[in-house]
């Protein structure tokens, strides 16, 4: 279960990007820029039950990914309250945390590692991890070699092995071919039976229709729509149209 | 205490593909990383063994504790400083424990720093000094200069985020270190007995110093001096620390 209370997220534009010392020392003193903050999140007030797969659209820009961070705990709201029961699987994207110089075997037990999982775990699922992303013939290449829908699969097989409650997906399976994705909507179903609780950050309508029960639909940083996830997708695409 | 088995996990999985890394997952990658120590040993051996290393009892062992303990810390604390800035797609993407990514990138340069000090200890066995009881105090030692590196790293990684030349600065203040700690000369020679306490301040001085006494000269440190350059490393562990956590909170958002 996730509940969300009056949720705001706001950034200092001069907080971003590394400074030159002398620079930011001098900036620090004259508190300078420190005014400049942009919302990315506005009094966002949700409730998601246990078991349910919701979706997350938006255009560019709306809130998205900075929601699915602060319920990842990677940021921490400037204000409102959050109250979450159970475990989140403690990634927001997937695929991008591989690192390319590392054999593909060893950034799997590095993910794994990072999803909650020991050593022994990964290597009893190893073939399973393997096979379900299909990437055998690279385990001991770099992971470098792979293509990002190689990289993609790969994860999203790595975090199936988790017996954690809730799990974030920004951008899921925006590089996964047909049959991965037909793959995946099974392990989906999976999780759905098993009352794991999902969220679904995507561009592409087809994904969010095909696994969402309910779609929550931000703009700007505030809800725009929370509800039924064809009667939101549909809201979407007028806005967008209207927009255009 | 319950340990978080994830944190732990993590810990080792950053320090295993660190080293891997660095190595390339090859013996031969390992022995390069060992030919940096043994270079420095050559070159400070040639150049002072006559001049400071002659009144200095196996002056080559005298070096190569000094390097071996110096190039910990240097290594160690360089790692780290780029341990958050190399990982930042990963970090802006995982909710990982910043501590976890430079505890990884400092025990990733332990693992080899430990693997310099058996050949230490075998050239000492070699030579016939052998060792005293007084080696059941090197681990002490070590922790010390864990404690004082895993400070120092949280602070340089942290900075290294805010500012993108901490990397040069650090730098400029290992070479300068290089001269400052006794690693190829004893400080009895260069330092004066009134400036010696204030020379003494630098923990890493010390820390050469006793793992000398201990490997060396077969010598217990004074129990009291070691409870000093103990507190010494826990006390700048800690403000580094407090730092750390004061900066911690808005890293991710910076990266």
């Amino acid at each position: 279960m996730i509940a969300l209370r009056n949720i705001s997220k706001k950034f200092s534009l001069h907080a971003r990007g590394r400074s030159i010392l002398f620079k930011g020392i001098i900036q620090a003193v004259k508190k300078k820029n420190s005014q400049k903050t942009i919302c990315a999140l506005d009094n966002v007030t949700i409730d998601i039950k246990k078991g349910e797969v919701v979706g997350l659209i938006g255009t560019n820009g709306s809130g998205k990914s900075t929601l699915l961070k602060i319920i990842c705990r990677m940021y921490k709201p400037t204000t409102g309250a959050m109250q979450i029961k159970g475990d989140v699987v403690p990634i927001v994207r997937l695929g991008s945390t591989f690192i390319p110089d590392l054999s593909v075997k060893d950034n799997i037990f590095l993910y794994g590692a990072i999803v909650g999982l020991d050593r022994k775990e990964v290597r009893r699922n190893l073939k399973k991890i393997i096979d379900f992303a299909n990437v055998g013939d690279f385990v001991n290449s770099e992971a470098r070699t792979l293509s990002l829908g190689m990289e993609e699969r790969l994860a999203f097989s790595v975090v199936m092995q988790t017996t954690k409650d809730i799990l974030l997906f920004d951008e899921m399976l925006s590089a996964g071919d047909r049959s991965f994705r037909n793959k995946s909507l099974e392990i989906i179903n999976k999780f759905r039976n098993a009352k794991k609780t999902i969220i679904i950050s995507s561009h592409d309508m087809e994904t969010i229709k095909l696994f969402c029960d309910r779609t929550l639909l931000l703009d700007k940083g505030h809800v725009v729509d929370f509800g039924d996830t064809d009667s939101v997708v549909e809201k979407y695409t007028k806005l967008n149209n209207n927009k255009s | 205490m319950k340990i978080d088995r994830r944190y732990v996990n993590i810990i080792r999985e950053f320090m295993i593909s660190g080293f891997k890394l660095r190595t390339g997952g090859a013996v031969l990658g390992f022995a390069w990383t060992l030919l940096h120590p043994l270079l420095m040993l050559l070159i400070l051996y040639m150049l002072f063994s006559k001049r400071i290393g002659s009144g200095i009892p196996h002056y080559g062992i005298f070096l190569m504790v000094g390097i071996v303990h110096w190039n910990f810390f240097s290594r160690a604390t360089a790692n780290s400083l780029r341990s958050i800035i190399t990982r930042r797609v990963m970090l802006n993407n995982v909710h990982i424990p910043i501590t976890a990514v430079v505890a990884g990138s400092i025990l990733e340069v332990f693992v080899s720093f430990l693997f310099e000090l058996f050949i230490v200890g075998g050239f000492i066995l070699f030579l016939g000094i052998g060792f005293s009881k007084a080696v059941f105090w090197l681990p002490f030692v070590i922790f010390i200069q864990l404690l004082l590196i895993a400070g120092i790293s949280l602070v340089l990684a942290c900075f290294n985020v805010y500012f993108k030349d901490i990397e040069y600065v650090w730098d400029v203040m290992l070479k300068i270190g290089f001269f400052v700690t006794p690693i190829f000369y004893e400080p009895s020679m260069f330092v004066s007995r009134q400036k010696l306490s204030l020379y003494l301040i630098n923990p890493l001085t010390r820390i050469i110093m006793f793992a000398r006494d201990i490997l060396l000269f077969r010598r217990s440190p004074d129990p009291i001096n070691m409870l000093c350059l103990f507190l010494s490393a826990l006390v700048i562990f800690l403000v580094c620390y407090l730092v750390f956590k004061k900066l911690e909170g808005a890293i991710i958002e910076r990266i």
